[in-house]
């Protein structure tokens, strides 16, 4: 019970200091954010990418492991959640975004996304509703109908950037394979670190997670000094400029410590080797999801901040005109709120299946769960 | 018809040529931009009076000029790339859009509608030359003494009227240089062209007999970032 209160309080302190941060931007607009014409995209967009690659990740990895499927469309709905609602806020317009519905353009991977993942939430809302109200079992087509539309969103959002011939660095074929393995290292993340809080005492269930997570870091691991490499042996100028910061500019420390401690080197000491379990094990998930949030930010604003044309850097001195970034106060809180809508959702959720006795996915025994 | 600058001054010239495309049907039209880099002297000129014809706001700029510095032997040099919409035949914005809110006119210009922009940025990033700004709603005298009226003067940009206002268009939207066809459509020249003191800027239809035509044949020419295939159609003379 004690546990309960303590972790709905912590949630509602997350949301209510969020809250600033949305009110500052459903009534002032952008006014208050950071970004500007040339890094168009900021946090909210890394958030978004972020929070849509747990919740298809969650569903792969739920799809593959029959044990916490039902945790997994859980996760995948709150995570997507969270992940449209900041896309949403990002919006110059956010009260036009039907437009995307009803006059959509399919040469654009954006639009594509919105039809994918309207498609998509219908489809979790549906899953979670049959979860909550019957307890019964997946139906297969939904769960086949849910994979296709994951690697189709996977495909499109990977394309969004991949398309663009603007930033070389995201143009490129191996970017689906990335946004792939960091999904399913993500969602395997979360999912690990719920199945470890629920106190599931199934072993085999949790190396098997582990053992999913560890390789899918590795495969994003090699995929992204890959990109490292190539960029720094090849030389092309936007390119080149690209990894540079990120080695030894002005990204090195959130590339050293966030993504190369915080995402591959911590997690790995702390997984290994794959029979522990505990607070070694969750803190490793917990350095991995954060790591992660890193990788996805880094993978985002380097690219867009290294100048296309010569001289375009210092051409109008006005602030927006900038190609460094850093995220305003109002941007970190309205992505502390989204964190914490995300993780209400899934508490309320775990609260709805404790009285189900589903959480652990198995009916015969009572959820350990003390939300 | 062939006017040249020996005959006429070029701003005449260009006008003169330019009321006579618009005789014919737009789809017939085909704007074309040219930019003598020899002649520019990095007065700015251009960028201000874009500025003022379209009432631009803070951190809006449709044509900045690029200051390059060239340094070899000790010699030391400038160069000057003012850097309007490249009106692309192929435009990497145009395919990007989710919501058709831009597109390619028969006459070459890529133009906005506004009130069907989402704000999603996506043309901001696609654009290889970064011509698009973002209108995040700032006035210059915003948080001053006194709110200058001049912000909130209309522009008629696409040949509408647009006052801004929080929450309203062309605030929240996507924005980028459109070689005043408001202008161009009533016989006048862009504002970038008229206010060029280096008479470096030149519009014209690249059809038929014009200036602009010949130049754009010149062995000088080059256009940015060919490579990826935009098809702009501003040409420089180096």
């Amino acid at each position: 019970m004690k546990q309960k209160i303590w972790l709905w309080a912590l949630t509602i302190i997350i949301l209510a200091i969020g809250c600033y941060g949305l009110y500052s931007r459903l009534f002032s607009g952008h006014l208050a954010e950071n970004y500007g014409n040339y890094v168009t995209w900021g946090i909210w967009v890394s958030a978004y990418l972020y929070f849509i690659g747990i919740s298809v990740g969650s569903f792969l990895v739920g799809t593959l492991v029959k044990q916490i499927q039902k945790i997994s469309r859980l996760v995948a709905l709150a995570t997507c959640l969270g992940g449209l609602l900041a896309i949403w806020l990002d919006l110059g317009h956010m009260e036009r975004f039907y437009r995307a519905l009803i006059y959509p353009n399919f040469s654009s991977p954006m639009a594509w996304l919105v039809w994918l993942y309207i498609l998509y939430f219908i489809l979790l809302i549906w899953i979670n509703y049959s979860n909550f109200r019957k307890g019964a079992e997946e139906n297969s087509g939904l769960t086949s109908a849910g994979v296709v539309l994951v690697l189709a969103i996977i495909l499109s959002s990977s394309s969004l950037f991949a398309l663009t011939i603007a930033k070389p660095s995201w143009n490129t074929a191996i970017l689906p394979l990335l946004f792939l393995s960091v999904a399913i290292t993500s969602g395997g993340a979360s999912l690990a670190i719920l199945t470890s809080i629920l106190g599931h005492e199934d072993k085999t269930l949790l190396v098997l997670l582990k053992r999913l997570v560890l390789y899918s870091l590795l495969l994003t691991a090699f995929i992204e000094f890959s990109e490292i490499l190539l960029a720094v042996q090849s030389g092309i100028p936007e390119h080149y400029e690209v990894a540079r910061s990120l080695l030894a500019g002005r990204y090195a420390w959130p590339f050293w410590l966030g993504v190369v401690v915080l995402a591959f080197i911590l997690p790995t000491v702390l997984l290994l080797p794959l029979q522990s379990t505990g607070t070694k094990t969750v803190g490793g998930y917990i350095s991995l999801l954060i790591g992660l949030f890193f990788l996805r930010f880094l993978f985002l604003v380097p690219p867009q901040s290294v100048a296309s044309l010569k001289g375009l850097e210092n051409a109008v001195m006005e602030p927006r005109y900038s190609y460094s970034y850093l995220p305003s106060i109002g941007e970190w809180l309205v992505t502390i709120f989204l964190c914490g809508l995300v993780i209400a959702v899934v508490l309320a959720g775990l609260y709805k299946f404790k009285y189900l006795g589903l959480a652990e996915g198995e009916k015969n025994k009572e959820a350990k769960i003390n939300v | 018809m062939r006017l040249t600058s020996e005959s006429v001054d070029i701003l005449v010239a260009l006008r003169r040529q330019l009321e006579e495309a618009l005789r014919k049907p737009k789809e017939k039209r085909r704007w074309v931009m040219v930019i003598d880099l020899r002649k520019c002297v990095g007065c700015n000129a251009c960028t201000i009076s874009c500025k003022a014809e379209n009432i631009l706001p803070p951190n809006v700029t449709y044509r900045p000029v690029l200051e390059e510095h060239l340094e070899e032997n000790n010699r030391i040099g400038r160069r000057f790339l003012p850097r309007p919409c490249m009106q692309c035949d192929n435009p990497p914005c145009v395919k990007v859009c989710p919501v058709r809110a831009t597109w390619k006119q028969a006459d070459g210009i890529v133009v906005i509608d506004y009130n069907k922009c989402i704000g999603c940025r996506y043309c901001l990033t696609a654009c290889p030359y970064g011509a698009r700004s973002f209108d995040f709603g700032e006035y210059y005298t915003d948080q001053t003494p006194q709110f200058m009226p001049y912000e909130n003067a209309p522009s008629w940009e696409y040949g509408r009227r647009w006052v801004r206002q929080k929450n309203k268009s062309p605030v929240g939207n996507a924005r980028k240089c459109h070689f005043c066809l408001h202008r161009v459509e009533n016989g006048l020249l862009p504002a970038c062209v008229s206010s060029c003191i280096g008479r470096a800027t030149y519009l014209g239809d690249a059809d038929g007999n014009t200036l602009v035509s010949q130049l754009i044949v010149s062995p000088r020419v080059m256009r940015l970032k060919e490579y990826l295939g935009t098809e702009p159609r501003v040409y420089y003379l180096l």
